[in-house]
C-alpha cells in the first residue's frame, strides 16, 4: 500500500503560480532542496487556454502526495487562493474525493487531470518544434 | 554426455544456454528495466524503494554500469508506478501533464531500444518520449505525435531534419521501437517490422536528457517499460536478439 494516497491536480491562471510554486516549496520542496524557480511555470505546469492557442492563461499539474503533505498543502489555505483550482482524488484510483470548484461532480466520480481542465472549458497548448509542421 | 539430433552444434546434456540480456550486447550505455523493483526509488537520491502502486518514481537506476541513473527531484514531476501492467510487470507511468526523468548522457548517437504503451491520445501536442538538451546545435529527439506518429527529429542551424513512420501510437498494446542515430543515418523500427532511414546531411551533437519532457508542452502520456542504449556498431543478430528479448518479456505485439 502506498503512502502517496493522495492523487492532486492543480490548475492556476497565470497570476496565481508564482504563489503556488511558493506554496509548493513549503508544503512539498524538492528532494534536493532547491527552490522551484516561479519566474518558469511553465516548468511545472502544463501550457492551457480556452482555445488550445497562446496566449497562455492557466497552468496545470498532477501529481501525488502523502498525508503529511497534504494537510501542509490544504493548510497553507491553497485550495482557498484565487485563481488556484484543486481537485483531490484517490491515488491510485483516481476517485474524486473534494475540490474547491462548486460546479464539481460528487466525491466518488472517477476523475483525472484532463477531467480538471475540461471542467474549465481549458484545453492543452500546442506547440510544434520549430521545422515541423506535419 | 551430450544430445547429438544429427545436426550441429550439440548442446552438452546440463549445460544452460545462456539467456540474451541487453548486457550480450557490446557498446552498452544505458540500460533502464521498470521491471527490476530493485532500480526504482522514490526519492531522486535512491534511498527509498518505490515498490506500491502509485508510488512515485523520483530514481530509476541504470543497470548498463554506466551509472547513467534517470532522477527527478521535483515530488510535481516524477513518474508513477504501476505494479503488475504490463505482462505481469511493473511499468513507470508518465501522466502526460509535467513527469519526466532527468539524465546525464553526453553522446548523441547510437541505437535506442524502447518498449512503451503511448496512451496520450487527448494530447494534441507532440510528447517526447526522450528528449535532446536545448540550446544551439545539432540535436535529436525522439517523438509521438497525433500527426506524423513515431518521428525522430534532429535540428541544427539551418538543416532541420525529421523522419517519421505513421503508426505505433495506437493505445491497445505495448511496442518496441528501435531508433538509430548515426553520424549520417537515422532510422526507426518498430517491431521489428516497420523500417525506415534517411541519409542525414550533418552529424548530431548534443546531449539526451529526459526521459518524457522537460518542456511541459511535449509531456508524454503513458508507459514506459524498458529502455536500452547502445553506440557500438549492433549487427543483425543483436537486433533480433534484442527484439525477442523485449518482445518475450513485455508481451509487445
Amino acid at each position: 500500500m502506498t503512502d502517496w494516497v493522495h492523487a492532486v491536480h492543480v490548475i492556476c491562471s497565470g497570476d496565481a503560480m508564482a504563489g503556488a510554486i511558493g506554496a509548493l516549496d513549503v508544503a512539498f520542496p524538492c528532494d534536493d532542496g532547491a527552490p522551484r524557480d516561479a519566474a518558469h511555470p511553465e516548468r511545472y505546469g502544463c501550457a492551457l487556454s480556452a482555445d488550445g492557442k497562446t496566449p497562455v492563461t492557466h497552468y496545470g499539474a498532477s501529481f501525488s502526495v502523502t498525508e503529511e503533505i497534504r494537510q501542509r498543502l490544504e493548510g497553507l489555505g491553497l485550495a482557498q487562493t484565487p485563481g488556484v483550482n484543486y481537485w483531490r482524488c484517490t491515488n491510485p484510483g483516481g476517485v474524486l474525493v473534494t475540490s474547491n470548484q462548486p460546479s464539481a461532480p460528487a466525491a466518488g466520480t472517477p476523475w483525472d487531470f484532463d477531467a480538471s481542465a475540461a471542467a474549465l472549458g481549458l484545453k492543452r497548448v500546442e506547440m510544434e518544434y520549430p521545422g515541423l509542421q506535419g | 554426455m551430450q544430445i547429438g539430433l544429427g545436426i550441429s552444434p550439440t548442446i552438452p546434456m546440463g549445460v544452460a544456454v545462456p539467456a540474451f540480456t541487453p548486457t550480450s550486447i557490446s557498446g552498452l550505455q544505458l540500460w533502464l528495466d521498470a521491471s527490476d523493483s530493485s532500480t526504482l526509488y522514490q526519492n531522486s537520491n535512491g534511498t527509498t524503494a518505490a515498490t506500491a502502486d502509485g508510488d512515485p518514481v523520483g530514481y530509476w537506476a541504470d543497470k548498463s554500469g554506466n551509472g547513467r541513473h534517470a532522477t527527478q527531484s521535483d515530488g510535481t514531476k516524477k513518474a508513477a508506478l504501476k505494479v503488475s501492467n504490463q505482462n505481469g510487470r511493473n511499468v513507470n507511468y508518465f501522466d502526460g501533464v509535467n513527469d519526466n526523468l532527468g539524465f546525464s548522457f553526453p553522446i548523441s548517437y547510437g541505437y535506442v531500444w524502447v518498449v512503451y504503451k503511448f496512451t496520450g491520445v487527448t494530447n494534441s501536442a507532440s510528447a517526447a518520449l526522450i528528449n535532446r538538451s536545448l540550446g544551439p546545435g545539432l540535436y535529436a529527439t525522439m517523438n509521438f505525435d497525433t500527426k506524423p506518429g513515431i518521428y525522430w527529429y534532429k535540428a541544427g542551424a539551418g538543416s532541420d531534419e525529421t523522419m517519421s513512420l505513421s503508426v505505433g501510437t495506437g493505445t491497445s498494446s505495448a511496442n518496441v521501437v528501435r531508433f538509430i542515430l548515426l553520424q549520417n543515418e537515422m532510422g526507426i523500427s518498430l517491431n521489428e517490422t516497420t523500417k525506415s532511414t534517411v541519409s542525414l546531411a550533418s552529424s548530431p551533437v548534443g546531449n539526451w536528457i529526459n526521459i518524457g519532457s522537460a518542456l511541459t508542452a511535449q509531456a508524454y502520456q503513458g508507459s514506459i517499460c524498458e529502455i536500452v542504449v547502445s553506440t557500438n556498431a549492433a549487427t543483425d543478430s543483436d537486433f533480433t536478439n534484442m527484439y525477442l528479448y523485449l518482445k518475450q518479456k513485455w508481451g509487445t505485439t
